[in-house]
């Protein structure tokens, strides 16, 4: 193997410099505007069924088309736009319920501190779901691990095949299938410890649009 | 008591909450197939579909009005940075296409010194070549291709060493002539090249 001394600095840097500007060319453009126009309502379906209230799902869709926002030059077209917008509201998802975990702990802690205290009323802080949500089998599917809950909503609320819920999940697709799998295992033994079965389970008169918390 | 998902939340348990249990997540890829879910799963399955399009059906998108003013902010900054790109674009893209040609050119001269030092170090080494035409160093590991023999033939050079002096008198050579350079020039130009305090300088 010949080995030839011809890289100097100012080559290197050159060099460099050039590889640089060839990877900038070839990044997508995206318009943030149109991307936000054609996916942000299956954002926010994903963000409702997330976290169980209307409210709540417009702050995590609108945050996720924020970041979206600042970092679209970040995206390189490795996957489809959407399963990185996925990506992006998962996180945003997951830190808001870590977030949110933790002032439910520190609320318990304050109330059992005072036993005396009569409450008939929950605190301000806590996160109201409205009914139909509190209804539906979303609200146990917010009782799964994390892996499982997000693998479900991307298959049956967004209905993404098994290799873009790979991508969106950073996993493999057979664990996609099994998160999948035992997250349904994990629902019926919800509802089963519930005295529920999916008979049981209310089904949504079409006429019914009068929303109730 | 059973568990109650109607229960008011300030009455929820720790053990009301699944904890990652991550054994469910080290699964070997193993598929497991829709076809192997049962028909309460199934059912469990649709109901999810019908109770998402159900909440989507009550509580519509709609998107802020921050969103539309983050985003034509974000929007007139890029157009901002736009005009300020445009006024700078009509050197940028020279220059761009400079620094490509630059990178061209240097691998291009990378290739044919390669192959220079290769046709030189040839005449240092005693060569053997087989029946099928291929030649092999006697000496070195360094692989020399059957391009070494034809290029030696057609130059009328031979196989036997030979000991060449490099004029240190001697210009560096540009690119341009390393296409037509010899053999001596080829050996000058390695040498010269061995000298690490020497720059290459590219001209294009």
């Amino acid at each position: 193997m010949v080995v030839i001394r011809l890289v100097s600095a100012e080559n290197r840097r050159l060099l460099e410099i050039a590889i640089k500007t060839i990877k900038e060319m070839s990044s997508p453009s995206i318009n943030v505007k149109e991307a936000t126009d054609e996916h942000f309502a299956r954002i926010h379906r994903a963000a409702l069924v997330l976290s169980g209230n209307p409210w709540d799902a417009d702050d995590l869709a609108q945050e996720t088309f924020l970041v979206f926002a600042a970092q679209h030059h970040k995206f390189q077209g490795r996957s489809s736009l959407y399963t990185w917008l996925y990506g992006i509201l998962l996180n945003l998802d997951r830190r808001e319920r870590r977030k949110h975990s933790v002032r439910r702990n520190k609320l318990r802690v304050m109330w059992e501190d005072d036993p005396d205290k009569t409450h008939t009323s929950p605190a301000a802080e806590t996160a109201i779901e409205v009914s139909e949500w509190k209804k539906s089998l979303w609200a146990y599917v917010a009782k799964l691990p994390d892996g499982q809950r997000q693998a479900l909503v991307l298959r049956f609320s967004e209905s993404m095949r098994y290799e873009e819920i790979a991508t969106v999940l950073e996993c493999p697709l057979g664990t996609v299938k099994s998160r999948i799998f035992h997250g349904l295992v994990s629902l019926r033994r919800l509802m089963e410890s519930a005295g529920e079965s999916i008979k049981n389970i209310p089904m949504f008169p079409n006429q019914d649009q009068v929303h109730a918390i | 008591m059973p568990f109650n998902v109607h229960r008011r939340e300030d009455e929820w348990r720790d053990e009301d909450f699944i904890e990652d249990d991550f054994s469910t997540d080290q699964f070997s890829d193993e598929d497991i197939d829709e076809s192997l879910l049962t028909d309460d799963l199934l059912e469990i399955a649709a109901q999810l579909g019908d109770d998402a399009a159900h909440l989507q059906a009550c509580y519509p998108a709609h998107r802020p009005s921050v969103v539309d003013t983050i985003l034509s902010e974000t929007g007139s900054e890029n157009r901002a940075d736009a005009r300020h790109e445009k006024a700078a674009a009509s050197t940028a893209k020279p220059r761009k296409k400079r620094w490509a040609a630059l990178a061209f050119g240097f691998g291009a001269v990378c290739l044919l010194v390669a192959v220079g030092s290769i046709s030189v170090r040839s005449y240092h080494h005693e060569v053997a070549s087989n029946s099928n035409g291929s030649v092999a160093s006697s000496e070195d590991t360094r692989a020399i291709t059957e391009f070494r023999t034809t290029d030696l033939e057609a130059s009328g050079g031979n196989n036997e060493a030979t000991v060449f002096e490099a004029s240190s008198t001697m210009a560096s050579p540009t690119i341009t002539e390393i296409g037509n350079a010899t053999g001596p020039q080829l050996e000058a130009l390695y040498d010269y090249l061995e000298d690490e305090d020497q720059e290459v300088r590219l001209s294009i």
